[in-house]
């Protein structure tokens, strides 16, 4: 199973003075698998992608990336080798211009694909002579794209990696995304605030929060798992909402109930219709509504 | 490609110090006009006795020569020299604009497939190496001035000083390397200026004593006449290992 996973989390702690960021995070990450990591500000996503890095080390658990351990020093080095990452602040050294950040990176990458350079530099419009405190957010976001893509690694660690890009380019970005996970087998796993841009592209979902996981499983999954249920009640339903909501969170409008259900939504159907409800219909989740719902049941 | 980094987070930096050559050329016509009026109680300034002059057995024009170009050689040149090529390799450094704060390219840098004892010490090498250049240029470059100002300074003469400069120059590299493994550019040039700053005080207050670094660096022990310090050398070599090892160690143990 092991052999299976591309990033393997287990208990993982780590805390920064009193502040504690990850308090025993388990997460599994299948090879050749788009994961999609969420979670609010805060709840300890780009610390998870930092341990998997190897740029801090966790206080105690465990993470291995492609069965090889975060926290050993060669065995790290590996990783990194395999290993494609855009952070969240995409900074680059501010004394380079944009060709003089790709002679640099390329050389630790012998399967670098310098066609493949040459033509998302070209669909992303990027100047390879300019320096590079002289790009953009958008286009500094997208230089690290191509930095993280054209390596050609076996895992891309991404943190918010459409962040100011414009919808033209995002589109872009997934698309090549997607190609990448396709034609290479590459796992990408990456963080994003654009819960639609998940929905998208990503097979599997993590929802964490307050460094621990709420939730994690495939987005099919998770889709037939849930489902809004708008119910219609002929009198005031003050007394059916108590015994609904044990079912999940409710929204009353009048006579009209809408329930977010996880798995025994039938059930929940079932009940409502012995209270005197009338079922309108059992309506799909978008992941925005199973993250906060997955939020507040925390 | 840690070198081809190296050199292009150095390259401006190497211009900055040719603004420092500038000004010890200027130091240097200034000071030879005093040296032509043969002021030698200037010389106590520089830790030398006016009556003694002629103890390390050269003329006493020459003594005065080499102990002032000394003095800024080793008060002023090879400490700021330090403290702007050296570097850790981890925390990326800007053109010298002593940015407080790391740079978020760090995470970048950390993220490739090098290790952290790669990183510091190719770029505290290639830094080491534009330094000892930067270092023997300036004595070169002292050399020089005072032949074309009619002071007959030989090689042989210049040289004997040169073990003493590099011994100090490799005390103040490692300390300024140390510094720049520690805290971020500000900061670590704050306190590397204030070190110097201590240091060379501390030699200009003492009368320049044996043990003490700049003393070690300027050569007085042989301008009047004395032994070579030997200890004194050894204990400031053991430092410099001390503290390019504390910035190994502390590379290696960083979070960000």
């Amino acid at each position: 199973m092991q052999g299976e996973l591309a990033v393997e989390i287990r208990g993982l702690r780590k805390s920064f003075g009193q502040y504690h960021a990850l308090c025993g995070l388990d997460l599994s990450v299948p090879k050749g698998s788009i994961c999609g990591f969420l979670g609010r500000n805060g709840a300890g996503k780009t610390t998870t992608f930092k341990v998997l890095l190897g740029a801090i080390r966790a206080d105690a658990g465990q993470a291995r990336v492609f069965g090889l351990s975060c926290s050993e020093r060669w065995e790290s080095l590996e990783i990194r080798r395999r290993t494609g990452f855009v952070s969240e602040q995409k900074c680059l050294y501010p004394y380079m211009t944009v060709e003089e950040v790709l002679r640099f990176t390329r050389p630790f990458f012998p399967h670098w694909d310098l066609e493949l350079e040459k033509s998302y530099l070209e669909r992303f419009e990027i100047d390879s002579k300019l320096k590079i405190p002289k790009l953009s957010k958008g286009y500094l976001t997208k230089l690290n794209l191509v930095l993280a893509l054209c390596r050609r690694a076996d895992l891309l660690l991404l943190d918010e990696p459409t962040e100011g890009l414009d919808p033209a380019v995002v589109e872009d970005v997934l698309q090549a995304l997607v190609n990448v996970n396709a034609e290479f087998g590459t796992t990408i796993f990456f963080s994003s605030h654009q819960l639609h841009e998940i929905e998208q592209i990503a097979d599997r979902v993590v929802i964490i929060d307050g460094g621990r996981t709420l939730l994690e499983d495939s987005l099919d999954d998770l889709r037939a798992a849930y489902r809004r249920l708008n119910f219609v009640f002929d009198e005031n339903p003050r007394q059916a909402e108590s015994r609904l909501r044990c079912y999940g969170p409710l929204l009353c409008e009048g006579r009209s109930v809408s329930l977010l259900v996880k798995a025994d939504w039938e059930a929940a159907a079932a009940e409502a219709r012995a209270l005197g409800a009338r079922l309108l219909d059992a309506q799909p989740v978008s992941l925005k509504e199973i993250f906060l719902r997955s939020l507040k049941g925390k | 490609m840690l070198w081809y980094k190296s050199w292009l987070e150095l390259r401006f930096r190497l211009f900055w110090l040719l603004f420092l050559l500038l000004a010890l050329a200027c130091f240097l016509v200034v000071w030879s006009q005093e040296l032509a009026s043969g002021n030698w109680e200037a010389a106590q300034m520089f830790g030398l006795e006016p009556g003694k002059l002629g103890a390390a057995g050269l003329p006493a024009e020459q003594v005065v020569a080499l102990a002032s170009g000394l003095f800024v050689l080793a008060l002023i040149l090879a400490p700021v020299g330090a403290l702007m090529l050296a570097g850790s390799g981890m925390n990326t450094q800007t053109n010298y604009g002593m940015t407080p704060g790391f740079h978020g390219s760090m995470l970048y840098t950390l993220s490739l497939p090098v290790t952290r004892r790669q990183l510091l010490w190719t770029r505290a090498a290639l830094g080491g190496l534009c330094y000892l250049a930067f270092v023997l240029l300036c004595l070169a470059f002292l050399l020089g001035f005072y032949r074309l100002s009619g002071i007959s300074l030989s090689w042989s003469t210049i040289l004997a000083f040169l073990p003493g400069l590099l011994v100090g120059s490799l005390f103040y590299y490692s300390l300024a390397v140390f510094l720049s493994a520690v805290f971020d550019e500000f900061w670590s040039s704050m306190i590397g200026f204030f070190l110097v700053g201590l240091l060379g005080g501390y030699s200009i207050a003492s009368g320049a004593t044996t043990m003490e670094i700049t003393s070690l660096m300027r050569g007085v022990s042989l301008l009047r006449g004395q032994e070579w310090p030997y200890l004194a050398a050894a204990l400031w070599i053991a430092a410099a290992i001390v503290l390019i090892l504390a910035a190994s160690w502390w590379v290696e143990r960083r979070e960000i």
